[in-house]
């Protein structure tokens, strides 16, 4: 386990040392975005750009506004009636806040894995094929099975559950339960994949299948992750952002933001001072 | 792929319009059911208002001194009077059939009254006054309005010939609506113009008084045990499950017991709010146990731990500490049970208080009925003069109700205040 | 080992309040033993009877007779003949007028749940709520009342106008107005278990892209799916007590028939009509009402314990 977890950080770092925030390949387009929770604001003229099919890692102390900056990538912020959002998002160069924009459609083109491992009380064949179920993606029995077995092979799960997939996915253990959730989520094939921390529930070993999926996963998705641990960041993205009370205080190569970071609150972040 | 998520396809636009429809149904089954509580009460309330109103009739009485006898003017032929005068009013009528017609549009209740107007103003007799009397109920639909003349010329049980005696009263402005002070401070009656709520409503507070001595302390002294003293126990848990089973039973069931345990084996006596508010009691019983131990239970463990620490033993703390604070949350459990046993009809069908109860009752051991069976009484009655009666009853139910839940409302916000 | 300094610390304090405090025990133990009175109570005031009725009229001629006339039996010749004391004709009558019923408040309560629980903001919640309890305060002899007099007329010169033949105390009348009746009891009991499914179940489903109503149909009711049931129970045995609404609205004659526009009569409205004229307790016709009362307090119960322990596990699912 710890042979992998070295091997992959090695090849990582490689990465990192290569990696370059063209504008040209960025997805996520963010401009002087302003969010209020009824009147207190929780985030403060953020703009960032994420490039396209690379890991992106937001980190920060608790409270800083990194799950409401990315709730308002998917529009999840939507479901809460006290939260008001100001500014541009673009993804794909659409602005999603605009009128025209079907909220159901851009959350099955940027999906979503949250904190705690959420399976629906249905079968674990029932779990991944919801997406695509509701989106219409096939009528085809077969196709859908064809589907959910490939999904669950992206996330790594498929050997372990094959044999049981009409058991409830509530029966999988808590790391097995979020690589089900990571499957439901790229079964209806978004492009950017949201992550709120989600290997903070989980123990090591469970935690190191998740880098380990997500390092497997940036070849083809977008993904920005969240998360408490700044090995983790290291470990798994190319780029990240640091959030400090609402505000963007640093952004970059996550080598760079880790080695040299330029602004003294990161700094102090990072060698544990505040957070 | 790119921007697939503006909408624009067919199966968006679709899977929006689902949305839409089925935010749709859940507004229209709660606008069908509030529609129908409105039409309900609407209906009701506009059928019962007219019992607010009743008529009366005047005509010229003669109390001449070959009537009555001024030594004893309770002694009089007071019907015949009423009679005699009604002919002179109409002097054009002899024939029999229409004599007897003509003596039906005044209430039977009018010899009593002239009897009572006599007695108390001796100075009168030997002269003519004009007095007013309540109409009968056929008259009071009709003038009123609730009945319309058909095409015989006929209003309801009162036949043309009727009508136009009717019309000739008010020609000359002895006939008119007063307030129906009567509906609430008479009893029962056969005759609908004379009816009145005031015994049963008497009939139901004397239940309910009993309902709450009874309910109260027991209700709230269970609460106190199975919350303070035996929480979590083997014995608690099985009083618990019982309390709940027990707010589920249908309420005849409650009613049988009545009937077999406190009339059959404990003699008690039929038809009296002594049984009728026991009953209900036993009813309520539930609904109080269930509200006190919550409100116990929003009392804050630290009183308790304050109270035990000064030395203070278990039963001081409770009672002097705990209960004070629970007291209001207690007694608006009660109310909201007491608002539930003020609507209950069929327990106390059971226990006879069913019957036809003119006289306001004076004890809690006298016959008596109450205001939900009055109720259930005059629905069940032919004559249509005893809807708008019903309807009013109804009324008058409800707006004890809502009385009760308001008053449980604020109880409740205060003491929510306090904390 | 105690030192005698204290026990006589804790005598002196103690002989007068002691004696007190035993009695304030003894009231305690005395009240919260009163439900559990009451329950006995309840089953032996109907068990005795209902024992002796069945002395008379054997138990399974009661429970699968298809004939139900007590009237007749109260001549000597026919006490206890079989045939006149079947229950089976009351039974399909509360089954009957409690299926249109629930047929009425299900869908009614549900979608009010639905709307109450995932639509509605705080105001709207906070102003609709009561006014639904409202319907479920209302004394039921008021809607026995309103079923009898605007109802089931209705109904009659409405069906009418179509050639249907319906009788003025049809089932349908007295089904629809308990329904009504019960809508609060759904709509409360289910507006809490869904409100029990945890937001994280929401989220995965939006996060995916679901719209609300697919998350509701596909993801919220089938996880409270035990919980409703258990509220359906709760409600389906409450229509199935009611008493009021069927005394007034339905017959007394009983019918042993499915169809909606007929008359029927109910378990609760027999035992009314027995128990509320003239009784003789040696008679069947009047012990038959017992036996109606523990079959009415038996079934009731059953439903109700079994819904209680549904929404209790559900509860506990979620904790
Ligand atoms: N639903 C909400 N209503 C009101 N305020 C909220 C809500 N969600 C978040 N906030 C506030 O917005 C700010 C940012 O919260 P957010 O959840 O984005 O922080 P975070 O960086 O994700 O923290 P953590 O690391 O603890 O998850 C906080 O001050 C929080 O209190
Ligand atoms: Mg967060």
């Amino acid at each position: 386990m710890n042979m992998t977890v070295q091997i992959r950080t090695a090849e990582i770092q490689d990465m990192v040392e290569n990696a370059i925030l063209a504008p040209s390949a960025s997805i996520v387009s963010a401009k002087n975005v302003n969010v209020y929770y009824a009147g207190k604001q929780a985030l403060k003229n953020i703009s960032l750009d994420v490039a396209k099919n690379r890991v992106t890692s937001f980190i920060g102390p608790s409270g800083c506004g990194k799950t409401t900056f990315l709730k308002c990538i998917n529009r999840m912020n939507d479901l809460i009636d006290i939260c008001r959002v100001e500014g541009n998002i673009e993804v794909d160069g659409q602005d999603i806040y605009s009128p025209e924009v079907d909220v159901v459609a851009l959350r099955a083109h940027v999906g979503m894995v949250f904190q705690k491992p959420n399976p629906f009380p249905k079968s674990i064949f029932e779990n991944v094929a919801y997406g695509m179920r509701i989106h219409g993606l096939t009528n085809n029995k077969s196709e859908l099975a064809d589907r959910v077995e490939l999904s669950l092979r992206k996330a790594a799960l498929w050997d372990e559950v094959k044999d049981r997939l009409e058991q409830p996915g509530t029966g999988l253990s808590g790391g097995q339960q979020q690589r089900l959730c990571i499957a439901r989520a790229i079964a209806v094939e978004p492009r950017i994949v949201l992550m709120d921390e989600p290997a903070s529930a989980l123990d090591p070993i469970a935690t190191a299948k998740i880098e380990e999926l997500i390092g497997d996963l940036s070849t083809n998705y977008t993904i920005i992750i969240v998360t408490h641990s700044m090995q983790q960041a290291a470990r798994v993205s190319q780029f990240t952002a640091f959030f400090h009370m609402g505000e963007l205080v640093e952004y970059g190569n996550t080598k760079t933001t880790f080695t040299s970071p330029n602004d003294e609150r990161t700094q102090n972040y990072i060698t544990g001072k505040i957070g | 792929m790119t921007n697939s998520f503006v909408m624009r396809s067919s199966k968006s636009r679709k899977r929006h319009a689902a949305e839409m429809r089925f935010q749709w149904m859940g507004r229209i089954a709660i606008i069908i059911a509030i529609g129908f509580l409105v039409f309900m009460v609407g209906s009701i309330a506009m059928m019962g208002a007219g019992a607010l109103k009743q008529t009366h009739i005047a005509f010229d009485v003669d109390l001449s001194h070959n009537e009555i006898d001024p030594a004893f003017p309770e002694k009089a032929d007071y019907d015949a009077i009423i009679k005699a005068s009604l002919r002179k009013a109409f002097p054009d009528i002899t024939d029999r059939r229409e004599k007897r017609e003509l003596y039906r549009l005044v209430s039977a209740e009018a010899s009593f009254s002239l009897k009572n107007f006599v007695v108390n103003n001796p100075a009168h007799i030997g002269q003519t006054h004009k007095l007013w009397f309540i109409a009968s109920d056929d008259v009071d639909l009709f003038f009123k309005g609730n009945i319309t003349i058909d095409e015989k010329g006929n209003a309801g049980r009162l036949n043309a010939q009727e009508v136009a005696w009717v019309r000739i009263f008010e020609r000359n402005q002895n006939i008119e609506t007063r307030f129906n002070t009567r509906f609430f401070t008479a009893g029962d009656s056969r005759e609908p113009e004379l009816a009145g709520i005031l015994s049963s409503l008497t009939g139901t507070a004397f239940t309910l008084l009993i309902t709450f001595l009874i309910a109260f302390p027991i209700g709230i002294f269970s609460a106190i045990f199975l919350e303070e003293f035996i929480p979590q126990s083997r014995w608690g848990d099985i009083i618990e499950v019982n309390i709940t089973n027990l707010a589920a039973v249908p309420s005849i069931v409650f009613g049988i017991l009545g009937l077999t345990i406190f009339l059959n084996t404990f003699g008690m006596p039929r038809s009296s709010p002594l049984v009728g508010g026991l009953v209900l009691a036993l009813m309520t019983l539930p609904t109080i146990i269930i509200a006190s131990r919550a409100a116990l239970r929003s009392v804050s463990p630290s009183i308790r731990e304050a109270a035990l620490g000064v030395g203070a033993t278990q039963i001081q703390t409770v009672f002097h500490h705990v209960v004070p604070l629970a007291l209001p949350g207690m007694l608006t459990g009660a109310i909201v049970g007491m608002a539930r046993a003020l609507g209950e009809t069929a327990p106390l069908l059971m226990i006879g208080m069913v019957a036809f109860i003119v006289d306001v009752p004076n004890s809690i051991l006298a016959p008596a009925t109450a205001l939900p069976v009055q109720i259930f009484l005059w629905a069940d009655s032919p004559e249509r003069a005893f809807l708008e009666k019903t309807s009013a009853a109804i009324i008058v139910l409800l707006v004890f109700l809502v009385l009760m839940n308001l008053i449980a409302i604020i109880l409740r916000s205060k003491h929510r205040q306090r904390f | 080992m105690i030192s005698s300094s204290e026990i006589s610390l804790t005598r002196k304090t103690s002989t007068g309040k002691m004696l007190s405090e035993g009695a304030v025990y003894f009231v305690l133990i005395a009240s919260s033993l009163v439900a559990v009175g009451v329950t006995i109570g309840i089953v032996m005031s109907m068990l005795f009877e209902a024992v002796q009725f069945f002395n008379l009229v054997p138990i399974q001629d009661f429970l699968f007779g298809l004939e139900w006339s007590p009237q007749t039996a109260i001549r000597s010749d026919q006490v206890g003949s079989s045939g006149s004391f079947g229950a089976v004709p009351l039974i399909t009558g509360t089954l009957l007028i409690s299926t249109i019923a629930m047929l009425v408040a299900t869908p009614l309560g549900l979608a009010s749940a639905i709307y109450l629980a995932e639509y509605a903001g705080p105001r709207q919640r906070n102003i609709i709520k009561p006014i639904l309890e409202i319907l479920a305060g209302i004394p039921t002899v008021v809607y026995g009342f309103f079923a009898a007099l605007v109802i089931a007329p209705f109904i009659r010169t409405t069906g009418g106008s179509f050639g249907l033949e319906i009788a003025s105390e049809s089932a349908l009348a007295a089904g629809l107005v308990m329904g009504i009746m019960i809508v609060p009891l759904i709509s409360s009991l289910s507006d809490d278990v869904i409100n029990a499914v945890p937001q994280e179940l929401r989220d995965a489903s939006f996060g995916l892209g679901a719209t609300h109503s697919e998350t509701i149909k596909k993801v919220i009711l089938p996880a409270a799916i035990s919980g409703i049931a258990g509220s359906l129970l709760l409600a389906a045995s409450t229509a199935i007590g009611e008493t009021m609404i069927v005394v007034m609205a339905a017959g007394l004659a009983a019918n042993l028939t499915a169809n909606p526009l007929e008359a029927v009569t109910t378990v609760t409205a027999q035992i009314v009509a027995l128990l509320t004229g003239d009784q003789e307790f040696d008679s069947a016709k009047t012990l038959s009402a017992f036996a109606l009362g523990l079959l009415l307090f038996v079934v009731t119960l059953i439903l109700n314990i079994i819904a209680q322990k549904i929404v209790k596990h559900y509860r506990e699912q979620y904790d």
